[in-house]
């Protein structure tokens, strides 16, 4: 092993030896207690590898976990005095948010939708034709309202 | 022949705790609080549906790490609690919006700390980033420590001419003791493009750093 191979190893894998591939794990050692150009490095990067794990970091200030929950707290105070401007500039955007939590209410309130308006629909184009069968000039109504009401539901 | 030899990655760690997995925690009347062995995605989850206690407790597992990673990209430790106050106030935000089968939350809450460090690096500002010399630790004599001291000034300084993306490598990897794939998620990289971010980060502090290792290797000889 070459010293500029060593170095690339270096920068590839780290200081730690025994986490390089084992072929250049021995080659590498070889090369650390023969070469004084080698070990010089490879100390240099232990020595910072070393220092760089081992910083220091003081500590946060203690109340650092309650200062979040005061963010938050004062974000969610923000965030519903907004809305509250927003409500009492644009009262009609609050009457239409009602409206539409209505609909959405109705809405959930029957079970299988899409199962009522089907039948609906089925049962309005049945009986249409059974007035349409009978000659009836009022069939066409029927069925037109039976459509309309699936529609409407 | 003695050579010094390196010390195992996260065989030391400087501050916190790998804090992913559930921990024993107690609140202020002493009891072991209920939401112990919950995991952080269960507790985003009641989050999501405005539980501030379960919220706290995802704050208080991760807090340290999250400050720790913002004061090491930044050296500035009131600067670092204002980053990672802002990092947990945009995880509250976004609790809704939360995705169970996405990001682990500590991979999202260090990709947030990553971007707001960096983004703080680059505004202007009229003394350099780096000198900040806050107190490290107690250590036995006073020359040992002044000696330490320099030696992480000289480091925190070599570390600064990194580019940004170098420095958050060798962070993620050295100090905040994680894989490569784990950073890889952070920095939003492939694990080949992390660990070819990795070498070039080694290459440039060896080549940074190649007129101050003798102080280096002193310093650790001291210890």
């Amino acid at each position: 092993m070459r010293l500029d191979d060593f170095k690339d190893l270096l920068d590839t894998y780290g200081a730690d030896l025994q986490s390089w591939p084992s072929a250049e794990q021995s080659a590498a050692f070889r090369l650390i207690s023969t070469n004084i150009s080698a070990r010089r490095v490879y100390e240099e990067v232990v020595a910072w590898e070393d220092v760089l794990m081992n910083e220091r970091v003081p500590p946060p200030r203690p109340d650092a976990v309650s200062s979040v929950m005061q963010s938050v707290e004062n974000f969610q105070f923000e965030a519903s005095i907004q809305q509250a401007a927003v409500c009492s500039e644009h009262p009609e955007r609050l009457s239409l948010n009602g409206l539409r939590a209505l609909i959405t209410e109705v809405r959930q309130s029957l079970i299988f939708p899409e199962l009522v308006l089907g039948a609906c629909a089925a049962g309005g184009l049945f009986l249409g034709g059974l007035q349409q069968v009978n000659q009836s000039d009022i069939g066409i109504d029927i069925v037109s309202a039976y459509i309309f009401t699936a529609f409407v539901i | 022949m003695s050579v010094t030899g390196p010390i195992p990655k996260g065989a030391q760690r400087a501050l916190g705790e790998p804090m992913d997995t559930p921990v024993e925690m107690t609140v202020q009347d002493g009891a072991v609080h209920p939401y112990t062995a919950v995991t952080d995605a269960e507790l985003m989850t009641m989050a999501a549906s405005d539980d501030q206690i379960a919220y706290r407790m995802l704050v208080e597992r991760h807090f340290k790490r999250v400050y720790a990673l913002a004061y090491r990209m930044i050296y500035h430790g009131v600067d670092a609690e204002d980053i990672a106050q802002e990092t947990f106030l945009k995880l509250w935000i976004k609790r809704h919006n939360w995705r169970q089968d996405g990001a682990a939350v500590s991979t999202w809450l260090y990709r947030v700390t990553v971007n707001a460090a960096i983004d703080y690096k680059r505004r202007p500002r009229t003394s350099p980033l780096g000198d900040a010399s806050d107190p490290i630790d107690q250590q036995p004599t006073a020359v040992t420590l002044i000696h330490k001291q320099e030696v992480n000034v000289t480091l925190r300084k070599a570390m600064m001419k990194l580019s940004e993306q170098q420095h958050a490598a060798l962070v993620l990897f050295y100090q905040q003791d994680l894989s490569n794939i784990e950073a890889a998620k952070i920095l939003d990289i492939s694990v080949n493009a992390m660990e070819s971010l990795l070498k070039r980060a080694r290459a440039k502090l060896r080549e940074v750093l190649k007129h101050s290792s003798d102080e280096m290797i002193a310093a650790i000889r001291d210890e």
